[in-house]
């Protein structure tokens, strides 16, 4: 059943973004290319998608780990837009595999920490009293915890590594999807039609998860694709600091800490690893943006 | 004699307040025959709407049904557990509410929310439901209901959420639909529509109906029998044409007086002086007694007990089970 709901909300919303009777796919389009920014950003994030999909199918992965110490920190030729790096790799070539594992990693992240806390916050705000203390008071502790603190524990405890870094992230975010959840569904919890349909015999379960939730989905929509953005910026920060990514993994927080030492003469070590991470985030703000922009009371007759 | 569809006896719904205990329901009897539309008509705040919410048990914190009797084809409600209840409302019970703006969620389409309630009391499968649901539009004469089944609530019309309102309550054929002031967001050319649905509907599932509103022309219109209520009382129970023939009770002649007449011009409208009362504190004995012409002093004492003062037709004043006795 659970299934059923999941596809019937994705469908509604592939219906609403993509049009019904009165709104058009073109309806959509012509909205979104109104607004240069977000074609811009559309486009940023749909060539890192294409990339991740793509390259590790491509080039396997050996290709990116394989040192050539004939070919140490050649500068960006011709033949090596980006250079190479300490161990002579292809710095392009790392990048764009770097895409893969990037996304993959700020969508698990994100999936996760929407995963916990927005049912949580739906149940908070649904039940209210104690219920709703409870989950709270759960929120504020892991509030409390700054991620990469966290992460540097969950790396000393369990051992560094990208999965252990995922986890100390997403631990310290699902709290944010929490309050937002609860928030909205404090208040649809009063509006007419969760009555109705409490009328005609649903159970709690079937409005929480039907008639509520389904209405909150804007702003965690919204909020997940910024915060893939800023997991994927998160992540960086642990590879940067040896927590996450361990080497030979070309991450791009990882690519940039380990060319750290080569500074400033061979800047492009760590330069365009952190150019990398800027036009991911950079693009998925705006998606962000755009999303938001589409989703709103525009769409709303 | 057939045993009524619902009596409510005795009902008592509070709510607890930070400013006191508002007795909202204090003491509500009523009865609903099969096949029948009763009209429950009263002031905004008299109680109406709570009992109706009370007799489906939709009734939320700060409020709590404190005692009482609902009996629905002999089965008390009231004793029944929450699941055991959840069973009831949607197929044996439905509800129409007023505000058709509101009553449907907006994420999702006609088509998936008409459904719901299909899917969930008739078991039906997804294509016998999509098929059920074009008849059901097609019911409620909304014309192209292929179009609109696919249509989202907002770009529909008031009318015609209304109307899916309606064919959602009897998508499951219930015994007892309450419509809370159906009409009330509606203008009046869609109002004596709706209601001619709602009549013939009702007749065709056999289905009896407590219209609850504040317009005593629509109870002329289209009930059966009627209840008025006043400050979480039933002050006068009786068939329609009885209770605008010989109305008794002092607030329903007021009621019946106050509506305007079109054909007497300079007519000063009539007024019912004072305002409803705080149900806070309400007042002591009967509860109309400060705004009533005919108060004696006995009616500050205790409140009016409903009794029967003709072949169904019940009031609660003290000076008419006066006339019954004496008579």
């Amino acid at each position: 059943m659970t299934d059923r709901i999941a596809v019937g909300m994705l469908g509604e919303w592939a219906q609403r973004l993509l049009g019904s009777e009165s709104h058009g796919l073109q309806t959509t389009f012509r909205r979104i290319r109104r607004n240069t920014l977000s074609v811009v950003g559309l486009g940023i994030v749909g060539g890192l998608v294409l990339i991740a999909l793509i390259f590790p199918v491509i080039v396997p992965r050996s290709q990116v780990e394989l040192t050539h110490l004939d070919s140490m920190f050649l500068p960006p030729s011709l033949g090596h837009p980006f250079g190479t790096d300490e161990m002579g790799r292809d710095l392009l070539v790392r990048i764009l595999w770097g895409t893969s594992i990037s996304l993959q990693i700020g969508i698990l992240v994100v999936a996760t920490a929407m995963g916990i806390g927005v049912p949580l916050g739906a149940i908070a705000g649904f039940f209210g009293g104690r219920i709703d203390d409870a989950i709270m008071r759960l929120t504020d502790l892991f509030l409390a915890f700054p991620s990469i603190l966290l992460a540097l524990a969950v790396a000393a405890a369990l051992g560094p590594s990208i999965t252990n870094a995922l986890i100390a992230i997403a631990i310290t975010w699902w709290p944010w999807y929490t309050r937002i959840v609860r928030g909205m569904t404090l208040s649809l919890k009063e509006e007419k039609f969760v009555e109705a349909a409490r009328s005609l015999g649903a159970s709690k379960a079937r409005l929480i998860f039907k008639h509520i939730l389904p209405n909150c989905v804007t702003p965690v929509i919204v909020n997940g694709t910024l915060d893939i953005g800023y997991a994927i910026l998160a992540t960086a920060a642990l590879g940067f600091l040896g927590v996450g990514a361990q080497p030979p993994l070309p991450e791009w927080g990882l690519m940039i800490s380990t060319g750290r030492l080569y500074m400033p003469s061979r800047w492009w070590v760590s330069t365009f690893p952190g150019l990398a991470i800027l036009v991911t985030v950079l693009g998925f703000n705006l998606v962000g943006d755009a999303i938001r922009d589409v989703m709103d009371p525009r769409l709303r007759a | 004699m057939t045993q009524d569809l619902l009596t409510v006896e005795e009902l008592r719904t509070y709510f607890y307040t930070e400013d006191g205990i508002v007795r909202a329901v204090d003491g509500v009897d009523l009865q609903i025959p099969s096949g029948s539309i009763v009209g429950l008509v009263g002031e905004s705040g008299s109680g109406k709407s709570v009992t109706a919410l009370s007799i489906v048990r939709l009734v939320e914190r700060p409020g709590k049904i404190v005692s009482g009797r609902v009996l629905f084809d002999g089965k008390d409600l009231l004793s029944l557990s929450e699941d055991e209840m959840r069973r009831f409302r949607g197929k044996e019970i439905s509800m129409v509410f007023q505000d058709p703006m509101t009553s449907l969620n907006p994420v999702y389409s006609i088509q998936d929310q008409m459904e719901e309630p299909l899917l969930l009391h008739r078991n039906m499968e997804r294509r016998q439901a999509r098929a059920e649901v074009l008849e059901m539009l097609r019911k409620v004469r909304i014309a192209d209901p292929e179009k609109v089944a696919r249509l989202y609530p907002h770009e529909l019309s008031g009318g015609m959420r209304q109307r899916v309102m309606i064919a959602m309550a009897l998508s499951c054929k219930p015994k007892l639909l309450i419509a809370d002031e159906p009409t009330t967001a509606l203008d009046v050319t869609l109002e004596a529509e709706i209601l001619d649905l709602m009549k013939t509907l009702v007749r065709e599932v056999g289905a009896s109906v407590l219209l609850i509103t504040h317009d005593i022309g629509i109870v002329a219109e289209t009930c059966d029998s009627a209840a008025v209520m006043y400050a979480g009382n039933v002050v006068e129970f009786a068939d329609v044409g009885e209770l605008f023939a010989n109305p008794r009770h002092p607030y329903t002649t007021a009621l019946l007086n106050s509506i305007v007449n079109p054909r007497r011009r300079k007519q000063r409208l009539a007024v019912i002086s004072g305002t409803v009362p705080n149900m806070l504190h309400p007042p002591e004995g009967c509860r109309f007694h400060p705004r009533c012409p005919f108060a004696t002093e006995k009616c500050a004492e205790a409140p009016g007990q409903l009794s029967l003062v003709g072949p169904g037709h019940s009031v609660a004043c003290s000076q008419h089970s006066r006339d019954v006795q004496a008579s």
